[in-house]
């Protein structure tokens, strides 16, 4: 490692790093290993097995399992698309437009999924939901993930955009382009990465929701945190360790994708 | 479309003539769907309850008379101060408050040091500090639940190593709920934190040096007035979700340490079917968490005016 | 000296923009002829580049026309008008080849895909850019975005070239070599060049005419040679080159040759048409190369001054020259003239003006 500056070296962050490190991932690293336990118990070792893991896709409760996924996916791929959709037409509006009365305002709106605490938007939506007499379900639960996810998208998009100056629209409008084609060939490419790191935002996001599906997914229909949930309130039986497993580094190829792609785009830019 | 292709007037960015359209749809979803819940909610909670879910509409404020006075079983007591949903708030308020302290004193020297180490390693190291929180909540607080059991592989190792002589039960205690918390909304407070330290100028600290401070008080007197605004941001990003948080006190606290997340949940999926109380309380919940984010956002126009 | 006359290419009237109370450019008048080196000269702020984007329509104007060819470029958005920009950090999309950002106008107009390619061929090898083709912005060095920036708004063939200071981003050698490119370019291609500076040697190396803009005025138009030599106020006198600005009184008054008192009791001839009557106080400039030093002593008339200071500058040496009355005056000298070479610091000189040395200013405020 490089030497660091005198003043940059405090004695003991190193340690406390450390120390946060293994607080995160100590607890995902027991469940990896213990997913691969053999014995029915969550206490004993018994050895290795792929025993849990046959049990998710296979078992008694592997139809409940793959129904809650393809919910859980679903619900995850067209809520991110709707609300990347929605929150790319609102970044443009509102950086690129002129400043407006109301423009904080507008801000407010957006990001008020985030500001909202999760629990009182689950119950301020079951009951809107109950007195315009929407049937709670799968739709319900679909509706609710894309207003939530609209600030998640919004927000890396519309810093993007402030990134990237006026001056090229400029440019091509200068060099003959019609609004349509300027969005075509010039900002929608140049946009292109915040608009994939909102999109795959809103779709953790969707995904990881627990709390206001909960609230608003009505009898019957279940999405994989509330099927886990639902399961981990009788204890934690070793299947659910070996599905959160496959969660887990579901979730981490994920990100690990993601801070790839961002890092070889960041680097073409700088060459 | 035919007003998308219409080409723009000189004078004007090539979409400013279309910013109302291009918000509308922003609007309309969050303003139909979240906004106006809210103040259906608001509604609800001055509404008088029906059993087992759902309101009768007659105004009605028992829903925050039941949150302060306790009238006896048959409501024919004097009121007497009911402290059952004011010790919930309070205690909440204050497993958020342990949880934002925990997070400041490991996250602040992780972001210091991450922010410190040569810029091609930051990434890399901000990248392991967030990778957890893109795990799914519910499994990292199942996984919590999982290691801290009285039972759990964290004794069998503490017990093993001879570091203690008997179990330590972390489990179902505040101190769990904490560690939950914690684990939840950790990167909250390192990357504001982060971006401010690695927006400051350490020659300041060496001029400090310089003149003689040793480096605990150029972190005190030269860095800390600079690096405010990011412990600032990174506690508010950290209290306010921890308020509300439902998993980590419901996984992990067990029956003595739930907090309001849990107190609402009860009245809409649980036994209580009280909605105008849950719906009460939802409105304390948010005015409590409105305001903090009101101190914040006051905080941030003062850094921005200077 | 190249006066082009001809077809009025952009023609702007009465033309004043505001952005809120702030008033950019106050009532602007001018004409700029076809196959014109135009440059617009000022300091950052004088409203030029502000002009240059009414011209391209990145603004609307808030008062006033622009004709261009005699048309009113009024309800024209940018991508209507014929006219195209050189970015000041070339604006070259980052997403696309060199070649792609070349033949980006030519595909939003329509132009089918063989001719343009044709097109941008010929372009690239117009700068000498074709085997960078296919490489993006970024891999190109700073004078090749430059040049890449220049065809990708000739590629259309505009009828005007709005040069936004695109020679800033450049280090001197590279300036200096791109400025030889630019008017051969502007006259090989025969497209009218409206050009944005805020550099003086820039403007009077290249331009047919520039127009000086100071605080949102146009307050003077004409030749390098006009300006440099004739300012009309002392804001013009200011920006181009180093001058001693004096006030005169006049004494003697005629139509081609007057005489004025820069000091007291030392009159010195103007042959400039002085527009104050006699007794009347006036605004005089004196280039600093055109002040003569000799020793006090050789009985020529001249004013008699100390030697303050002397600033060896390489090619040149300045003096700093105090008259009795207190008056400075600051002269200048190539070093192999040996004018003022060898005098010491504190001694009396005299200072020496020849006729077409006083340049009376016209327009005094």
């Amino acid at each position: 490692m490089a030497k660091v500056a005198y003043v940059k070296n405090y004695p003991g962050f190193l340690t406390l790093t450390l120390v946060c490190l293994t607080v995160l991932y100590a607890p995902l690293i027991i469940v990896t290993i213990y997913s691969f336990n053999s014995s029915p118990s969550i206490i004993i070792w018994e050895g290795l097995s792929l025993r849990w893991y046959k049990d998710v896709f296979f078992g008694i409760e592997s139809a409940k399992f793959k129904a809650a996924a393809w919910n859980s996916l679903s619900i995850a791929v067209m809520a991110s698309v709707t609300s990347t959709t929605i929150a790319t037409a609102a970044a443009i509006g509102m950086v690129r437009g002129k400043a407006f009365r109301g423009r904080n305002a507008s801000f407010v709106l957006i990001s008020m999924p985030i500001m909202v605490p999760e629990i009182v938007t689950a119950v301020a939506t079951l009951i809107f939901f109950s007195a315009i007499g929407f049937v709670l379900g799968y739709t319900s639960i679909l509706v609710a993930h894309i207003v939530f996810c609209v600030p998640f998208a919004y927000l890396p998009i519309a810093a993007r955009l402030r990134g990237i100056e006026p001056v090229y629209e400029d440019a091509a409008s200068d060099l003959y382009a019609s609004r349509f084609q300027l969005f075509r060939y010039v900002l929608f490419p140049m946009l292109l990465p915040g608009i994939l790191a909102g999109l795959l935002l809103a779709f953790i996001v969707s995904l990881d929701d627990f709390i206001i599906t909960n609230f608003v997914k009505g009898a019957g229909v279940e999405t994989l945190p509330t099927a886990i949930f639902g399961a981990v309130k009788q204890g934690i039986k070793p299947n659910i360790m070996a599905l959160s497993t496959i969660l887990l580094f579901v979730s981490i190829c994920f990100v690990t994708l993601s801070y790839l792609l961002g890092r070889t785009g960041s680097q073409a830019k700088h060459k | 479309m035919n007003r998308f292709r219409r080409s723009h007037g000189p004078g004007v960015g090539a979409f400013d003539p279309l910013k109302y359209w291009l918000i509308l749809p922003a609007w309309l979803v969050i303003g139909f769907f979240l906004l106006a819940p809210v103040c259906l909610m608001f509604v609800f909670s001055f509404l008088t309850k029906e059993f087992r879910g759902g309101v009768i509409w007659e105004f009605s404020l028992a829903a925050y008379d039941q949150f302060l006075f306790d009238r006896g079983l048959f409501g024919d007591e004097p009121p007497r101060i009911q402290w059952t949903y004011i010790t919930v708030f309070v205690r909440s308020i204050t497993q958020a408050a342990m949880a934002t302290l925990l997070c400041l004193l490991i996250g602040f020297p992780t972001a210091f040091y991450i922010a410190t180490r040569p810029p091609q390693l930051r990434a890399a190291w901000l990248f392991l500090v967030t990778v957890p929180y893109w795990v799914n909540l519910l499994i990292r607080t199942v996984s919590m639940k999982f290691l801290l059991r009285d039972t759990g592989p964290l004794n069998e190792f503490l017990l093993a190593f001879g570091v203690i002589g008997e179990p330590l039960s972390i489990i179902n205690t505040s101190l769990a709920v904490q560690l939950g918390l914690f684990y939840s909304y950790l990167p909250f407070m390192v990357l504001p934190i982060y971006a401010t330290v690695e927006r400051y100028d350490f020659t300041l600290s060496e001029a400090a040096t310089d003149l003689y401070a040793d480096k605990w008080t150029v972190l005190r007197r030269i860095m800390l007035p600079v690096v405010g605004p990011g412990i600032v941001a990174g506690s508010i990003l950290v209290f306010v979700p921890s308020l509300g948080a439902f998993l980590a006190p419901n996984l992990l606290g067990g029956a003595k340490n739930f907090m309001i997340g849990s107190l609402i949940d009860e009245q809409f999926n649980g036994n209580a079917g009280n909605w105008p109380f849950g719906s009460a309380t939802s409105m304390i919940l948010l005015s409590l968490v409105l305001m903090a984010l009101f101190v914040y956002a006051r905080q941030v126009a003062r850094q921005e005016r200077n | 000296m190249t006066q082009k006359t001809g077809p009025i290419a952009v023609e702007i009237r009465h033309v004043v923009k505001q952005f809120g109370s702030f008033t950019a450019i106050r009532d602007a008048h001018l004409s700029i002829y076809d196959n014109e080196f135009f440059t617009l000269l000022g300091p950052s702020g004088c409203g030029k580049t502000t002009l240059l984007r009414l011209i391209a329509g990145f603004e609307a104007t808030t008062e006033g026309e622009i004709l261009l060819f005699g048309k009113d470029l009024r309800n024209l958005p940018p991508n209507r008008r014929p006219v195209n920009t050189v970015f000041q950090n070339y604006a070259l999309f980052p997403h696309m080849t060199v070649a792609e950002n070349i033949g980006f106008g030519i595909r939003m107009k329509g132009v089918p895909e063989a001719k343009r390619l044709d097109t941008v061929d010929r372009m690239l090898k117009l700068v000498r850019l074709t085997e960078h083709a296919h490489k993006r912005p970024a891999q190109l060095s700073g004078g090749q975005q430059q040049r890449a920036a220049l065809v990708r708004a000739i590629a259309p063939s505009p009828k005007v070239l709005l040069l936004d200071e695109p020679l800033s981003a450049l280090d001197l050698k590279l300036r200096q070599a791109m400025r030889v490119e630019l008017k051969q370019l502007q006259q090989e291609t025969g497209i009218t060049f409206i050009f944005v500076t805020h550099d003086q040697e820039e403007a009077l190396a290249m331009s047919d005419r520039i127009a000086v803009m100071s605080d949102g005025v146009i307050q003077q138009v004409g030749s390098a040679r006009e300006i440099y030599e004739h300012p009309r106020n002392r804001i013009v006198a200011n920006f181009i080159g180093e001058t001693n600005l004096l006030e005169a009184v006049v004494r003697f008054r005629s139509d081609n040759s007057s005489l004025l008192d820069i000091e007291e009791g030392f009159q010195v001839e103007c042959r400039d048409r002085v527009s104050a009557k006699v007794g009347e106080r006036g605004q005089v400039l004196i280039r600093p190369e055109k002040i003569g030093i000799s020793a006090a002593n050789v009985g020529r008339d001249g004013l008699e001054c100390k030697l303050v200071r002397s600033i060896y500058l390489g090619t040149d040496t300045q003096f700093e020259l105090k008259t009795r009355k207190g008056l400075t005056l600051i002269a200048r000298h190539q070093n192999s003239s040996e004018a003022g070479e060898g005098v010491p610091i504190g001694s009396t000189v005299l200072a020496t003006f020849a006729p077409d040395a006083i340049r009376w200013l016209s327009d005094n405020e």
